[in-house]
């Protein structure tokens, strides 16, 4: 029986949370609570949670997608398989830094609180040597993990705050509504996730960026405040123009996958339902426009990705890039990318003012 | 005991009003011809309907909108402005006591009624506004029905055109009330 601090017992139960080990009710009055952080923790405690770490993330990935034998683009070939079988598990391996630990202990410590931008633009506790670190992989996960489960109670916006968490690109990707309901200013950071090792946790969750995407975009059609749909699109179309470019530059298209999956579902209700409800006042016609074409950023690169399948189409065997040009036009007809295309444009015609 | 004034402030507020509203739209031409072709087929048929060529655009202004129209790309922009000059006037007053610190109560009040002045002032370019953003809508149908017949004329062109490249036109039916064309060709 290893024995632990207050202080460690509430750190173990809050990261098991993030995990989904414990449910949130357990950990909400952990996180609310404020608790004078001890020097060091013990090295039973450090043990737990590195071993927490370790089994907890790994099952998180297989769970979430991870699991689903799909192909993807590992190098010039294409892979098949569940994500273990596409990449090797040892090259799997995440990376934890202190950045991660010290995330811990303040959550722990300090009940996080939202500051206007204005006013302060980090939460208390937070350093300027937090700021200035450039956080690992796994810590990366584990402040993705973090957010989500925190982000539907009274910390979410307060954690949008916290350095790491403002410009994280796979946060801003996959909650561009929360970003922008907290009118934070972030720049969408991709750098560290398209390296090997953050593709394959961009493989994983494929399907949690769909399924997000379409929650977003349905909630759209509820939407009746001009303003609100104004900064939610163009917080969504700064994610996804900066995405579509990282990808781009790093020959991944195919992690695109997850926006022909999110349209197949988000274009098949009525094409007259968007912005039913939308209330644009006495708006002049340009800005109008400007606000539905921010609403319908998500169309509008949807349509631009027929590019791809365009310069996909024109690529010869013996030419570079024509695995991937393959993975590619292959995803583009399983999914039906020119009747997607077809029905978005439809959308935005009707839409244009 | 003090004496009590009455103070009356008069102020007149003179602005230039602007208003200007635009909207774009893309029109639809299918690549029967190569674009370059499509395009110098459009610009002809939109020169038929009274659009001067200026620049790389077609231009045209009716009932205070212009009209352009980019050939090339299929861009149509619609712009309307306006401008007025208006005069706004208002008056204040306020009873005032000796020693309470009439020239302070003077400049209070006066600001008070250049800040209402700012505000009628305001509800009356909003008015502009709104009156440009109406004439635009009411110009943007008529003007999408006519660019609509201009490029089923300009695809009618073009299928005439790619028909005469094929072989010899046999015969040749257009109705141009319905917008369909017969194409009898001998290959």
């Amino acid at each position: 029986m290893t024995g632990v601090t207050r202080f460690e017992s509430n750190l173990l139960t809050i990261l098991r949370c993030f995990l989904r080990r414990v449910p949130l009710e357990q950990a909400l009055p952990l996180v609310a609570r404020e608790l004078p952080a001890p020097p060091c923790l013990s090295s039973a405690a450090v043990r737990l949670v590195q071993d927490s770490l370790a089994k907890g993330t790994a099952l998180v990935l297989a769970r979430d997608g991870g699991w689903r034998r799909e192909r993807f683009l590992r190098g010039d070939r294409i892979a098949d398989g569940r994500l273990w079988e596409r990449t090797p598990p040892a090259a799997l391996g995440l990376t934890f830094s202190r950045q991660a630990m010290e995330f811990l202990i303040w959550i722990t410590a300090h009940r996080p609180v939202f500051r206007p931008p204005a006013v302060r633009k980090r939460p208390a506790g937070a350093n300027r040597k937090q700021a200035a670190a450039v956080p690992e992989l796994g810590d990366r996960l584990l402040f993705f993990l973090a957010y989500e489960a925190l982000r539907n109670t009274e910390y979410s916006t307060a954690l949008l705050q916290y350095p790491a968490f403002a410009n994280d690109g796979l946060l801003c990707l996959a909650f561009p509504d929360d970003f922008a309901a907290a009118r934070i200013d972030a720049t969408p950071q991709f750098g560290r996730w398209l390296l090997r090792d953050g593709t394959c946790l961009l493989e994983a969750f494929q399907s949690r960026l769909a399924d997000r995407w379409v929650e977003i975009e349905r909630q759209k059609h509820d939407i009746n405040d001009w303003q609100q749909l104004d900064a939610l699109g163009q917080f969504q179309d700064r994610a996804l123009t900066r995405f579509l470019s990282a990808i781009d530059g790093a020959g991944r298209r195919d992690l695109a996958r997850f926006m022909l999956t999110a349209a197949a579902s988000i274009l098949r209700g009525p094409a007259d339902r968007w912005f039913e409800k939308l209330n644009m006042g006495e708006r002049r016609l340009a800005d109008r426009a400007e606000t539905y074409r921010a609403g319908l950023c998500f169309l509008h690169r949807l349509v631009e990705l027929e590019g791809w399948e365009r310069e996909a189409r024109t690529i010869g065997y013996l030419d570079e890039g024509y695995v991937a040009s393959q993975l590619w036009k292959s995803d583009w007809e399983r999914l039906d990318g020119d009747e997607l295309c077809r029905a978005a444009r439809e959308i935005i015609g009707r839409s244009r003012y | 005991m003090s004496r009590a004034y009455r103070i009356r402030i008069r102020e007149t507020l003179k602005r230039v009003l602007r208003a200007e509203d635009h909207v774009s739209t893309q029109l639809e031409l299918l690549e029967i011809l190569p674009a370059d072709e499509m395009a110098a087929l459009l610009a002809a048929e939109l020169e038929s309907r009274g659009f001067k060529q200026k620049g790389k655009v077609l231009v045209r202004t009716s009932a205070g909108v212009q009209v352009a129209v980019d050939a090339a790309s299929g861009t149509v922009t619609l712009q309307a402005e306006a401008e007025e000059q208006v005069q706004v006037a208002g008056e204040k007053a306020a009873r005032v006591y000796e020693g309470t610190g009439v020239g302070q109560q003077r400049q209070r009040l006066r600001e008070e009624l250049r800040k209402d002045l700012e505000a009628e002032a305001q509800q009356k370019a909003q008015q502009l506004r709104q009156q440009v953003t109406q004439r635009l809508e009411s110009e943007l149908a008529e003007v999408q029905a006519e660019l609509g017949q201009a490029v089923n004329r300009t695809t009618a062109a073009a299928l005439k055109h790619k028909a005469a490249q094929l072989g010899k036109i046999k015969e040749l039916t257009e109705d141009l009330q319905t917008g369909s064309l017969t194409i009898v060709l001998e290959v």
